[in-house]
């Protein structure tokens, strides 16, 4: 039954796939996109990830469709060239793949309990994490303590991509006056989304807190708050407008927390270090290891949170404030 | 703080970056940059001199011990590269704020900073650690950092080549990944001293050697070895003048070590083999003298040579013999310490 | 044999179809969609490598005797977010060449380029 469940999942990804190959109109394309995101999620969930297509469905069909649509409205809708045939791209896209199934041929059978992948290392992170880290969810004690370095890392990255779309796509720094404040004039019209989305906002806020402190008993943690709470600040941007929504949260104030958010994460390594162990080793920042790993946890899952979510409102905002000035210019 | 000195070398420039940030004047942005420069400098010395003394160093990340935690190793070649790079980037930081406040318009200036910041401790945390996926992921963020750093350049053609560098960029970095899930497979481990152990007593095996194939591929398009090498001279050529510099200098070097280094993988037998074939026969080529274990870079030194002579701008010109040099001279250097 | 590798070849097969939308359609958007079918393909590949069967979530209930690999659950968890990095900063160079040249179809940027 799950196997076939599994195998109607991939042929649905599979015909997805080629729809997009085919299709022309580019905000078709990016619709299909977010189905195909939402697919992986749930083949994830069927392959027993929880952690996993949270975040996919949060990024995947939620985040990358949404700063495409932005972009599409800037850049155009329809793909100009046709198709060509090029037979050297062909050939090699048929070689990489011969040479990928050869690869495949001599792997471990698919889901075997005593493959090679679950022998060495993850027997000790499923068996012991829960007596050493003392949390239950497995997930976040390997991503946040056993290779926390890495986490810092990813951190860094989307950082790092903030920072890049900063500097490629400065935010219109709007010191208006009254007769820019009024929302946009289509948007004005949606009475129902506007009053709906002010009482959901707040329970979308009470959620993104939820998922940040609850990621150690159950499915959660840093980055999916962080994705959510942006996806909140979001919804409010799109109907409210830019101007109102930086009004709410100030620019410079995204930028800080961003840079504050980082320096969290490398602080607690640093105080690990000053108590007398290495970096990032929670077991010395109090008396009772278990307690420290709790704490390091917590604090490191809050500055992961708070640079994710201001990362992904300023991206956010970078590309609306260039689909504000397109639409002055050209209505679509 | 002296058995720190691993971790300090990556997290001095990483957690500079986040500061500079802060700083919103452009100067005030540069000289912090300098000085987080002057100090990875400082401590890549230190380095060097400690694993002179005491041998290769390790340091376990978290407390945990490899291949449970991610650890970082530093031989003599990485302290030596760890060194150069950190001496590059320091250099031409110093000559980057006149020719930066040319080139670059004001608001800008702080996030370039940023970004070189973030560019130097993503290289120097390819060569330092010991696990394969904290390559991969210190390897993206010196990848992102560089595609943003070349997007500065005033001519519109920078954009685009930073561009093409990305899509090729994240191919590399994605087949990177793909040879890494098939040595996972096989092994269940991701720390690299582990896997030479337990390499060896896989055998012949197909899955093995396309890992190895994506592996190299990889890293190959990441470091712009003939042919994959088209996105080199357009990001180069059109980049603001101190990028090109460092990225010149350090970038292709980092990934480079990390392709080559003997504590990488413990078999390289096949891999050893088919190199010394065919650098026989490059080694009769006119560009090159003695003996280059870098069939790659001869052919790179031919190709760019004869694709001088079809471009109409000079400074593309000055940039493939600037490659070109570079190439060889990287050969040289690696060829020498391996 | 099939049943114990399918899920692999499938993987293979959308990871190809990706590569293929990279490498052949000119237009710069439909080229990162590409991109993002090719990750996300990898991404399904680890997810099956790290898969147990008969085991459950690795999130520990007392009940359970056989978890799945959280190892490579952690391992895709970054490497989504070192994908949508990229994204976002492919689309914000993708819309300064749209300012700059006028167009995103690679054909037309090449011949825009080459009137040196």
């Amino acid at each position: 039954m799950a196997t076939l469940f599994d195998i109607t999942l991939l042929f649905l990804l599979v015909a997805v796939a080629i729809a997009i190959v085919r299709v022309r109109d580019l905000f078709a394309t990016v619709m299909l996109t977010g189905i195909y995101g939402l697919l992986s999620a749930s083949f994830f969930v069927s392959l027993d990830a929880v952690d996993v297509p949270f975040t996919e469905a949060a990024v995947g069909a939620g985040i990358f469709p949404l700063l495409m649509l932005a972009v599409i409205s800037v850049v155009g809708r329809y793909e100009k060239t046709p198709h060509r045939r090029p037979l050297i791209s062909l050939a090699l896209v048929t070689l990489t793949g011969i040479m990928l199934f050869l690869g495949t041929l001599d792997m471990p059978p698919f889901g075997a309990p005593d493959d090679p992948a679950q022998q060495h290392v993850a027997v000790r992170y499923i068996q012991d994490s829960p007596t050493e880290i003392g949390i239950p969810n497995m997930v976040t004690s390997v991503l946040a303590s056993y290779r926390g370095y890495d986490t810092l890392g990813e951190v860094v990255v989307i950082f790092t991509a903030a920072i890049g779309v900063l500097a490629m796509l400065a935010i219109p720094l709007t010191r208006s006056n009254a007769e820019s404040d009024a929302p946009e004039a289509n948007m004005r019209n949606h009475e129902i989304l506007r009053i709906v989305s002010k009482m959901l906002i707040p329970l979308i806020l009470l959620f993104a807190l939820y998922v940040q402190f609850h990621g150690e008993y159950g499915p959660g943690g840093g980055f999916q708050a962080g994705v959510i709470f942006a996806a909140e600040i979001i919804l409010y941007t799109m109907l409210f407008g830019l101007r109102t929504a930086t009004r709410v949260i100030n620019p410079d104030v995204l930028r800080l927390l961003a840079a504050l958010g980082v320096l969290l994460y490398g602080c607690v390594g640093v105080v690990s270090m000053i108590s007398g162990g290495n970096f990032l080793d929670y077991n010395v920042l109090f008396d009772n290891p278990i307690t420290g790993q709790h704490m390091g946890i917590l604090f490191i899952e809050l500055g992961v949170g708070i640079t994710v979510a201001s990362t992904m409102i300023l991206m956010f905002f970078a590309f609306a404030g260039k689909t504000e000035n397109h639409r002055e210019d050209n209505p679509w | 703080m002296l058995n720190h000195l691993a971790i300090l070398q990556v997290i001095v420039p990483l957690l500079a970056a986040p500061i500079s940030l802060l700083l919103n004047k452009a100067r005030l942005a540069w000289l912090f940059a300098c000085v987080a420069a002057v100090a990875t400098f400082i401590i890549s010395a230190l380095l060097l001199y400690q694993v002179q003394q005491t041998g290769t160093i390790t340091y376990d990340l978290g407390g945990w011990e490899a291949p449970w935690g991610i650890q970082y190793r530093i031989d003599l070649l990485a302290a030596y590269v760890l060194l150069v790079v950190s001496t590059i980037a320091m250099l031409v930081l110093f000559a980057a704020h006149t020719s930066i406040s040319v080139e670059v318009p004001g608001d800008r200036q702080t996030l370039l900073y940023v970004l070189y910041l973030l560019c130097l401790a993503g290289l120097l945390g390819i060569v330092a650690t010991g696990d394969i996926f904290n390559v991969f992921v210190f390897l993206e963020i010196s990848s992102l950092a560089s595609y943003a750093l070349i997007a500065y350049g005033r001519d519109r053609r920078a954009l685009w080549a930073a561009y093409q560098y990305l899509v090729v960029g994240t191919i590399g970095a994605t087949f990177f990944l793909i040879g890494i899930g098939f040595l996972y497979s096989l092994t269940g481990t991701l720390n690299m001293a582990d896997l030479a152990v337990r390499i060896p007593a896989l055998g012949a095996s197909k899955t093995l050697y396309t890992a190895f194939a994506f592996i190299v591929v990889g890293i190959c398009l990441k470091l712009a070895l003939f042919p994959l090498h088209l996105w080199l001279p357009n990001a180069y050529a059109y980049a603001p003048s101190i990028v090109t510099a460092f990225l010149a200098a350090t970038a292709t070097k980092g990934c480079r070590l990390s392709v080559d280094s003997p504590r990488l993988f413990g078999v390289w037998h096949s891999v050893h083999y088919f190199r010394a074939a065919t650098a026989e026969h490059f080694s009769r080529s006119r560009f090159g003298g003695g003996f280059c274990r870098f069939p790659g870079c001869h052919s790179t030194a031919q190709y760019q040579a004869s694709f001088c002579l079809f471009q109409c701008r000079s400074d593309r010109l000055h940039d493939y013999r600037h490659g070109y040099r570079h190439n060889t001279g990287a050969a040289g250097d690696i060829a020498a310490s391996v | 044999m099939v049943m114990d590798l399918y899920n692999y070849w499938m993987v293979i097969v959308l990871m190809m179809i990706g590569f293929y939308i990279v490498i052949v359609q000119g237009n710069l958007i439909k080229k990162l969609i590409g991109l993002n079918i090719f990750q996300t393909s990898v991404f399904i590949f680890y997810i099956s490598v790290g898969k147990v069967d008969g085991g459950t979530a690795p999130i520990f209930i007392p009940e359970a005797t056989l978890y799945s690999n959280p190892l490579t659950h952690v391992l895709i968890l970054t490497a989504i977010v070192v994908g949508i990095a990229t994204m976002a900063l492919a689309l914000s160079l993708v819309v300064r060449i749209k300012a700059a040249y006028g167009t995103v179809e690679e054909q037309e940027l090449q011949e825009r380029d080459l009137q040196c």
